[in-house]
């Protein structure tokens, strides 16, 4: 069988813990997305949705109550399941795979994949810290945090401070570029937030806005700007502070359709979803994807016949500068101004892979 | 001709536009080297020109600047016959003449300018105080010879008799009223305890460490007098005794000092004789004894509140914490800093914070985020800067009260002494409930210790005595959560400070503080 993207839509993204969407929960928003993609193909009767599946990094709280169910009910008619899924960086990528192998083995028709989470809401390891005491003791690497992570890729591939500087720069201009010349336009469901308050005079108001920009980049940036900038996670390596994810948040929701050769739904579709498979873990560190390509995939693919994806979508934090390792990251096709997600760097909550996946044609 | 005649020399510093920083020179100018190097000139004031500073040195001073009494200093200083001291008799001569002619135009009494000096230019003896510190018919006749007579009233004084401003009369002030030429009471002082006052009547019994006081209405004031009010034997010994004849025959106990360093800990020269001579047994012991110190703040059978004021540090915090109340100074600066000499907190600081957190816990509470905020400020020897900053800490509790004017802090301990004497004072006995959260405590702890190892932020010496520190206060690395009692806390906290002084790099930590007052990190 083959899998077909149809179409995709997601929110802006804002910052956390102070931008457009801080109040905004990530459920309300994947719904809001949901009904624009619907309203975007009204051929489409949602009825035939197999399934929803949500991609989320942090399930508990406002985004607990396996909120794919919750997610489903609300902007789907209530025959349709839904189930949350937990990657952490990669959740909303994997809830596409998760979706194409669904098709592909002939277990659905339709799904409706994608992922939603809010920085703003949740903090980043959840309420409640549980960990491992045995771990703790003694394989301590483990728990390596994604920053840190970043640091030993950095010191590993030699990528010096001003390389990432420049990289970051290239970034952002890139993207500010991109949205000067509205090329998100097509993607970005503008959302309305209704926002009740009290005033100075402790009187209760209300207030309008639409959010339908992202926050991230930057047009003030330069490499004296970058160059001051201390880093975050350890004073004595290499990092820089690009644009982590203590300033990024929000959320947004990306929405895939997968189809087969059955019922036509009568639109255009992205493409094909070809084979998605997880490069081998090279150090435990959780972050670090070193090691071997993505082999097995791609003799599969070539047994089926087909032509192998060339872009690997980069799930993890780290993004060293392409060329200097070429089994890490993806190399920007084209430097299309599309592809700005990796600007957007760091953060696995920033759906980088959903939004390539949504955007390549 | 008027008393601020511009000299000579600064007229002609004022011609050559010698004006300060603003034109670059002044009676210093900064130059900067070829090679980047400051060095800062002096103006000669005979030659006119700038030369590099040369050092003065007076060798005089070196051993009066060791005495912490400043009445005692004084008098030295002005004794000094070289021409430092010239320099301050000529200096206060017209100073103390100066402030005796502004009676009776800006106030009728020395008590009144002293206060404003003291209260309003930070001067820690007024001028009367200082006169009389200095010896009033001394100074007066060195005054004489100046040229610089003093007062009229001030002769009149002397000669009626009276050699000094001030008396101590059985612990109340009085002082000379130029206007009824005799001494009164120093009125408005109802709410101020002087100890120094108190002490030539109200002693009741001492050591050579600490005295205890009769405050009157049947409490004793407990006071420390040792190098920094670091607390040894002696002051535990006295401590005992203290509370002993406390319980017999008082209401209960103030514990507190006119230092602006209530204490900067356990006595660590004790402890670092101890440890490198490898006395493991009479080191234990020690640690015994201070812990057993700061249970009998808690445990004795009348209230006892800890008045503290500016540094208050590591064994001195942990006796604050142990007493029923703090009635701190808001100017108190106090945390447990033990992991700057290379240990954990041993006198009981571990385990009371470990005890607090458990009181707080209610069922369903993610207990983790107030056991991580503890666990880093003990970790990074967090030192609150106020005693407002105390409560946020958790050091001092809600109840602890903050008394805004220092100098009354000690009658307002006193008076709580006696509200809680009279409302039913139960003595606490040691807990035996105290939840303690075991490995899954540990485990955030540690992988928190290893993120900040990992990122270079802690050296291997650091992340050992952070390991310690997690092990005690989760309660060591039981299975699930459980209730131990106070003792058994006691006990892993004594296990860890040996074993960390039988660290070389602990040793050196303390070697370091004792030699230089500053906190090694190696």
């Amino acid at each position: 069988m083959n899998a077909y993207i149809l179409t995709g839509l997601r929110s802006a993204v804002t910052k956390a813990p102070k931008g457009g969407f801080r109040f905004t929960r990530p459920d309300d928003l994947a719904a809001e997305v949901i009904r624009q993609l619907l309203a975007g193909l009204p051929q489409l009767d949602p009825v035939r949705i197999d399934e929803l599946i949500v991609g989320n990094a942090v399930p508990e709280a406002e985004q607990g109550m396996q909120m794919g169910r919750i997610i489903s009910l609300l902007a789907l008619p209530k025959e349709v399941p839904g189930m949350v899924v937990n990657r952490y960086c990669g959740s909303g990528l994997e809830s596409i795979a998760i979706a194409a192998q669904r098709i592909h083995c002939g277990m659905a028709d339709l799904v409706l994949a994608g992922g939603a989470e809010s920085m703003s809401m949740v903090p980043v390891m959840g309420w409640k810290t549980a960990l491992n005491y045995n771990i703790a003791q003694t394989h301590g690497d483990y728990y390596t945090s994604m920053g840190l992570t970043a640091e030993m890729v950095a010191q590993e591939f030699g990528i010096t401070r001003d390389e990432q500087d420049a990289f970051a720069i290239s970034s952002h201009a890139k993207a500010v570029a991109a949205l000067e010349n509205g090329r998100f336009k097509a993607q970005i469901a503008p959302i309305q937030v209704d926002e009740v308050y009290v005033d100075e005079r402790m009187k209760k108001q209300k207030r309008t806005s639409i959010v339908d920009t992202d926050e991230g980049p930057r047009r003030d940036t330069s490499m004296e700007a970058l160059a001051k900038l201390k880093p975050v996670f350890c004073p004595r390596w290499y990092g820089n502070r690009r644009q982590f994810f203590t300033d990024i948040g929000r959320s947004s929701l990306c929405p895939c359709r997968v189809r087969t050769n059955g019922p036509r739904i009568g639109c255009r579709t992205l493409g094909p979803h070809g084979f998605v498979c997880n490069p081998r873990c090279g150090a435990p560190n959780h972050g670090h994807r070193t090691g071997s390509r993505c082999s097995s995939g791609l003799e599969q693919s070539r047994l089926a016949n087909q032509r192998p994806r060339t872009n690997r979508i980069k799930r993890s934090f780290c993004r060293p500068i392409p060329g200097r390792h070429p089994t890490i990251g993806s190399e920007p096709r084209n430097r299309q101004p599309k592809r700005w997600c990796h600007r957007l760097g760091t953060s696995p909550r920033l759906f980088g892979g959903q939004t390539q996946l949504a955007t390549f044609a | 001709m008027g008393f601020f005649e511009i000299p000579a020399f600064l007229q002609q510093m004022l011609a050559e536009g010698r004006l300060g920083d603003k034109t670059k020179q002044g009676f210093y100018r900064k130059t900067k080297g070829a090679d980047g190097t400051k060095t800062i000139e002096a103006l000669d004031l005979r030659t006119g020109s700038y030369s590099v500073q040369s050092k003065t040195k007076f060798p005089l001073l070196d051993p009066i600047k060791q005495e912490n009494d400043l009445r005692k200093r004084i008098k030295a200083l002005i004794q000094m016959p070289d021409k430092g001291g010239e320099f301050l008799r000529q200096t206060f001569a017209r100073n103390l003449r100066y402030a005796s002619l502004r009676i009776p135009e800006i106030c009728e009494a020395p008590f009144e300018m002293d206060e404003a000096m003291e209260a309003g230019f930070g001067w820690e003896l007024g001028p009367f105080a200082l006169w009389d510190a200095i010896g009033v018919r001394e100074m007066s006749q060195l005054m004489t010879l100046y040229g610089e007579t003093p007062a009229l009233w001030v002769t009149e004084m002397l000669a009626s008799g009276l050699d000094s401003f001030y008396e101590n009369k059985e612990g109340e002030l009085w002082c000379y009223h130029p206007g009824l030429g005799r001494r009164i009471q120093v009125p408005h002082r109802e709410r101020i305890v002087d100890l120094q006052l108190l002490k030539p009547t109200k002693v009741v019994w001492s050591n050579s460490g600490c005295s205890l006081i009769d405050l009157g209405q049947g409490v004793l004031n407990f006071e420390f007098h040792t190098k920094m009010n670091s607390i040894g034997g002696e002051v535990i010994a006295g401590f005992r005794k203290s509370v002993e004849l406390a319980e017999k025959d008082f209401a209960g106990l103030v514990i507190s000092n006119s230092s602006s360093v209530f204490s900067a800990g356990a006595n660590l020269g004790m402890v670092f004789m101890l440890a490198a001579e490898q006395e493991y047994d009479e080191l234990d012991m020690a640690i015994r004894a201070f812990q057993s110190f700061t249970m009998l703040a808690r445990l004795s059978k009348v209230p006892v509140v800890v008045a503290p004021k500016g540094l208050t540090l590591g064994g001195g915090c942990e006796l604050s914490m142990h007493a029923d109340g703090v009635q701190a100074a808001a100017e108190t600066y106090v945390g447990l800093v033990e992991v700057g000499v290379g240990v954990i907190p041993g006198g009981g600081g571990t385990k009371e914070f470990a005890l607090r957190l458990s009181d707080r816990y209610r069922q369903g509470d993610v207990e983790y985020n107030a056991l991580s905020q503890v666990y880093m400020n003990m970790a990074t020897a967090k030192v609150a800067t106020s005693a407002m900053e105390a409560k946020a800490m958790g050091i001092f509790r809600e109840t602890d009260r903050i008394s805004l004017f220092e100098d009354h802090r000690i009658a307002q301990a006193r008076d709580w002494v006696l509200e809680m004497a009279a409302t039913g004072y139960k003595p606490p006995s040691m807990r035996q409930d105290i939840r303690v959260p075991g490995k899954a405590g540990m485990a955030l702890l540690l992988a928190g210790v290893n993120g900040m190892h990992m990122g270079r932020y802690i050296s291997d010496h650091d992340r050992l005595i952070a390991q310690k520190l997690a092990y005690v206060l989760c309660g060591g690395d039981l299975s699930y959560p459980q209730l131990v009692s106070e003792q058994y806390l006691l006990d892993l906290e004594r296990e860890a400070f040996l074993s960390l002084c039988g660290e070389r790099k602990t040793l050196e930590r303390i070697q370091h503080m004792l030699k230089t007052g500053k906190a090694l990190r190696n």
